[in-house]
């Protein structure tokens, strides 16, 4: 079953898109990060599919549900903690959960308890005298008490300190082995999320580059070295897949995004001759960082 | 428990210190009343002020303040709120936030009870004081309604309502730009026309403003329609021209038919105090409450009021003060004091309740004077368009007093007493401008050896001056009437029945009274 599903879905502030055409699949279980650059639209994808925005264009299905009819049926199997988030923050947090709790019959006590000793919150502080780590501590423990089916977090490390999201990572995952369920988080700190994540999709101006499972996407995207020696290459009319090309000294270096050794070898051939060339894995922040770098410069190419 | 009022628990506990405040505030508010009915001293004008500032600043202010606070709280213009990733439906949440302004709109009420049960209310009084306080908080409300629908924040709810008012201002301005022509003095009528008009306008664009912001959160439509209804009520408030309020008009215009004071005792208190009780009914609604100035907003509370007027012990000086303790329905007693020498007040005891003399008259649609006869402008009601006020005293013996606005002007109290022919002390005048008639209140204030005057305008203003300073700043600047304006002493005098008076319907100020004696 797919927890999320988008179609054609649009997004259009009075005068930009924020999403367009946006499609995208996230299935029940998975762990799924949605990662672009400060304004690709990663919030406004969430807000949309959490009924905070009504789509421009196309639609959106959360639990199987219309986004736009999202209701409290929906609500109780959802969690949403967000960076932009007003939390009430006159509360103390035992009154914040003392508030929300009534509003979920499946809120488990036995975990809220937990998790307000593993987060080290203070229960009778309140929230706008927490810092802002515990603050996102204590929306996060206000939306896993109750086991959500599907947790949204939307940039929930942005300006956490590395402790602070260390534990917040490991709060979710220690509930999220408890039982299967689908977590939604965005970020743009790629280096946080590939620690949760078994799902990724990339969003850039809008527009979803890619949106599949880690492995397979490291699997398919390789830095390349050519040792080209003194002999000028050929470099026009490179393939698509070859991204973020550059040269220095006697090499020729790029990312190559379907990688496939025999193919590599045969277009390497063909163009550097008998050079020698070198694929090496890389991290979800090298290929985020190739990928925008090559947004980039095609949007540039675009205007000009 | 259901989650609605789960919702309402948790607004009553977020605004807990809130409420606090305006509970003190409101009690404050009787407490400065209740003080200034008590003293007969110039300082009472500061605490006539406060009550002022309490009734017509404070608490408003206060009631707004509460309205955006219980919305912003869970606001429903923007996509950051929290209560929009939780299980609660906008319907619930606007059921809740219904049942947490009613509740808290209760407040007023809740504080003042006390004070009303303290003045003998009856179920129907109490009834009817709650009726009216609460219809004030739904203005209130109504106006601020819409603002906090689009507003997340208190500052952007000051923003809005500023906004509102200067659109809701630009047809006077560009009616008077453009030198169109103006709109004279509304009938009570029509001007009651324009407000329902614009109540019902305002009225409706809430509902729709509410509806958006529940529903789909549109704020920029809520916001062109918030700006086109401020505009159009502008525009009703000056232009409006249709009178659908004939019939209230007519009976404005004659207010008092059915008017009557029916005397019901008159005793000798404790400490020589003249204790006279009477009922006056069929009055203009907030009568006794403008009786003595007072602004509360426990206004247009009834049409019934109970006068109790009762001469303090004899201070001496050859004079007694009447004191007027004014019970009106719903209203909290007001008091106004009246200096009377001891034969009056003794005659009064004795002549009760025949003699007893005063005259209510009214114009409703303008600022006019429609007294009786020089001898007897006992009292009025003067209307503008938009508010009432009924201002009582009794005259006897015109004497004509011309102030000579000179050096050679009298500056103590006797002299100008003297000049009136008046006993010593008088301190009770009335002022009256011979070229148009309007009649002014005046008051010497021995020990600031100073004159007051509150004028007959819609806001009563007070003019007040001494006479020392006055010389020194030159005559100049004073409106040109005051040097032939004419001083009326203010006294009782046995004259006819309150209802002979109360039945003539409509009374015209004659000729500026012979020279005084």
């Amino acid at each position: 079953m797919n927890i999320i599903e988008t179609n054609n879905l649009c997004y259009r502030y009075s005068r930009a898109d924020a999403v367009h055409n946006l499609d995208l699949t996230i299935a029940a279980g998975n762990i799924f990060a949605f990662i672009g650059p400060n304004g690709a639209g990663k919030t406004t994808t969430i807000k949309v599919l959490m009924n905070l925005l009504q789509p421009t264009g196309g639609e959106a299905r959360v639990l199987g549900v219309d986004s736009r009819r999202l209701g409290p049926r929906e609500r109780v199997r959802i969690g949403y903690v967000s960076e932009n988030q007003r939390l009430p923050d006159w509360m103390t947090v035992r009154q914040l959960l003392d508030y929300c709790r009534p509003f979920y019959p499946t809120w488990d006590r036995e975990l809220e308890a937990k998790l307000l000793r593993d987060f080290d919150l203070p229960p009778n502080c309140k929230i706008k005298h927490l810092s802002r780590g515990m603050a996102m501590k204590a929306a996060l423990l206000s939306s896993l008490a109750y086991r959500p089916t599907l947790l949204v977090l939307d940039e929930p490390f942005s300006g956490l300190d590395p402790l602070v999201r260390d534990e917040f990572i490991r709060g979710v995952l220690e509930v999220s082995q408890q039982r299967e369920w689908t977590i939604f988080i965005s970020s743009h700190d790629i280096g946080e999320v590939e620690q949760l994540a078994d799902w990724v999709g990339l969003i850039d101006a809008g527009r979803l580059n890619f949106a599949e499972s880690i492995d397979s996407l490291q699997s398919r995207f390789r830095r390349i070295e050519v040792t080209v020696g003194e002999r000028e290459p050929d470099l026009a009319s490179l393939p698509p897949t070859w991204l973020d090309l550059g040269r220095e000294n006697h090499r020729v270096r790029f990312v190559e995004s379907r990688y496939s050794a025999d193919e590599l070898a045969r277009q390497g051939r063909e163009r550097f001759g008998d050079a020698a060339i070198s694929a090496h894995p890389m991290t979800l922040r090298e290929i985020f960082v190739a990928l925008a770098r090559a947004n980039r410069a095609d949007r540039k190419a675009a205007a000009a | 428990m259901s989650l609605t009022w789960h919702i309402v628990r948790k607004d009553l506990l977020r605004f807990r210190w809130i409420l606090l405040l305006w509970a003190v505030l409101l009690a404050g508010r009787l407490l400065f009343a209740r003080l200034y009915f008590s003293i007969d001293a110039d300082g009472a004008v500061v605490l006539q002020w406060t009550t002022w500032v309490f009734g017509t600043i404070f608490l408003p202010v206060m009631l707004l303040g509460v309205v955006q606070g219980v919305q912003g709280e869970d606001a429903v213009c923007d996509s950051d709120a929290f209560w929009m990733t939780r299980p609660i439906s906008p319907g619930r949440l606007l059921a809740a936030k219904a049942t947490g302004l009613v509740l808290m709109s209760l407040l007023p009420v809740a504080v003042t009870l006390p004070w009303w049960l303290g003045l003998g209310y009856d179920a129907g009084q109490l009834l009817h004081a709650a009726k009216n306080t609460l219809a004030g908080e739904f203005l209130l409300v109504l106006f601020a309604l819409p603002l906090a629908m689009i507003s997340r924040n208190g500052s952007r709810f000051v923003m809005h309502a500023f906004l509102v008012m200067v659109v809701a201002m630009l047809p006077i301005a560009g009616t008077t730009l453009l030198r169109l022509p103006g709109s004279a003095a509304p009938s009570l009528g029509l001007a009651e026309s324009r407000y329902i008009l614009m109540t019902a306008v305002w009225l409706v664009a809430a509902v729709a403003i509410v509806a958006i912001q529940y529903r789909t959160r549109r704020t920029s439509l809520s916001l062109v329609l918030l700006v086109a209804t401020a505009f159009s009520c502008g525009i009703l408030a000056h232009a409006w021209k249709i009178d659908f309020r004939k019939e209230f008009s007519a009976r404005a215009e004659l207010p008092l038919q059915n008017a009557g004071i029916e005397v019901r005792s008159a005793t000798i208190g404790p400490g020589s105090e003249v204790m006279i009780s009477f009922t006056a009914a069929g009055l203009p609604a907030g009568t006794a409450a403008q009786l003595t100035g007072v602004e509360h907003r426990l206004r247009e509370a009834g049409t019934e009021m109970r006068i109790t007027p009762h001469p303090i012990a004899d201070d001496g000086v050859d004079a007694a003060v009447l004191r007027m303790v004014c019970h009106e329905v719903g209203q909290p007693a007001l008091q106004a004091g009246f200096t009377l020498p001891p034969a009056e007040a003794s005659r009064l005891v004795a002549g009760v309740p025949v003699d007893y003399s005063a005259t209510l008259e009214g114009n409703f649609d303008r600022l006019e004077i429609v007294g009786e006869v020089p001898t007897r402008v006992d009292a009025r009601v003067v209307r503008t368009g938009v508010s009432l006020r009924t201002e009582f005293y009794a005259v006897t013996e015109p004497a004509q007093l011309v102030i000579p606005l000179s050096e050679s002007a009298p500056e103590t109290t006797d002299e100008i007493s003297a000049q009136a022919g008046g006993r010593n002390p008088v301190d009770r005048y009335v002022l009256v401008n011979p070229d148009d008639g309007l009649a002014f209140i005046a008051r010497w204030n021995r020990p600031a050896n100073s004159l007051t005057v509150a004028t007959v305008s819609f806001f009563r203003t007070r003019l007040s001056f001494s006479m020392a300073g006055f010389e020194q700043s030159g005559i100049t600047d004073l409106p040109a009437w005051l040097a032939r304006a004419k001083i009326v002493k203010v006294r009782v005098r046995e004259t006819g029945r309150f209802r002979e008076m109360v039945d003539r319907p409509r009374l015209v100020l004659s000729p500026a009274p012979a020279a005084g004696r």
